[in-house]
């Protein structure tokens, strides 16, 4: 289901439930015809990035989290999924970062 | 776009086998060209299954086809056992031809080929843990900018640091400790190092 946000006109597509993501694991969650990669943090916050490390292309929702970082499964490039950021190793280019959003008991994603 | 008889037949008439001295010259690597070429001598025991790649499978060995040729593709991690102490993951291919002799302890020839690196294309020296494969810590060189005259000062570096800090070798993931890092050139390394050369 895609929400528009009437203040903004961006739209939001609904992904899950909070409840299907458990903390402590990378999720490959489908958005419209993506996958992307989601991880809840402890305090409930949701994070979101491109399924594809800018490393070698690997998907980065098969991935698992090191040290809170999200590890791509083919090399093992770790990036913050709060930002995308590099994290090891660095300099290196970022992942993509998808805005998130928790609306009610469903998580959301910017979908333009 | 050269095929790969192409450029075995390059690294033939660049390389003189029979010649110790020229083979000396490209143990470190040798600019011919466009490309490196390196060589290396071990025994055929030591060649046949020295050579590692991490990729979605885990760990493997490439496979090789009957001429001893494979190939190693930019970005992938790979890791010579008992001869380079990191796994090396640089941005341009390389290309391993090897040679066995009859028998286990006779030795074979390994000519290694890859395109000189160009501007932003880099050199990364990495470390795998051994129990469950996350990276651990992975230091990056400019080499397409700064030139392949760096790279052994930069492999250098990256052991010093990686050796120098123990929370580095330790996996956030799973809590094994990872051994010592060691350089190529057994000269440049301490006798700990030197003691790492042979678990890993």
């Amino acid at each position: 289901m895609v929400q528009t946000d009437t203040n903004t006109g961006t739209e939001w597509r609904t992904v899950c439930a909070l409840a299907d993501l458990p903390v402590g694991r990378v999720h490959a969650i489908r958005c419209g015809a993506t996958i992307v990669a989601l991880v809840r943090g402890a305090d409930d916050q949701v994070f979101a990035l491109e399924n594809t490390c800018p490393h070698r292309g690997g998907p980065l929702a098969g991935g698992k989290l090191v040290a809170g970082e999200i590890a791509c499964p083919w090399h093992g490039f770790r990036f913050d999924p709060r930002t995308g950021a590099a994290t090891v190793p660095t300099p290196h280019a970022p992942a993509t970062s998808i805005p998130v959003r928790i609306a009610g008991e469903d998580v959301q994603v910017l979908v333009n | 776009m050269q095929s790969l008889a192409e450029l075995a037949l390059k690294m033939h008439e660049s390389v003189d086998l029979t010649d110790e001295r020229e083979v000396k010259k490209f143990i470190g690597f040798t600019q011919v060209g466009e490309n490196l070429i390196g060589v290396r001598r071990r025994a055929t025991r030591l060649m046949e299954e020295d050579a590692l790649e991490i990729g979605p499978g885990g760990i493997v060995t490439p496979r090789r086809d009957p001429f001893g040729l494979y190939i190693i593709y930019g970005g992938t991690p790979h890791h010579t056992c008992n001869l380079f102490g990191y796994w090396h993951i640089n941005d341009v291919d390389e290309v391993y031809i090897t040679v066995g002799g009859k028998n286990p302890d006779d030795e074979a020839t390994r000519l290694i080929l890859m395109r000189y690196p160009k501007s932003g294309e880099r050199d990364m020296f990495a470390w795998y843990c051994r129990e469950c494969v996350a990276l651990l810590h992975c230091f990056v060189h400019e080499t397409g900018s700064l030139g392949f005259e760096t790279f052994w000062k930069a492999e250098s570096e990256a052991v010093r640091i990686f050796n120098s800090d123990a929370t580095l070798r330790r996996c956030k993931n799973c809590g094994a400790e990872h051994p010592l890092g060691y350089r190529f050139m057994a000269n440049k390394n301490s006798v700990e190092e030197e003691a790492a050369r042979r678990i890993w």
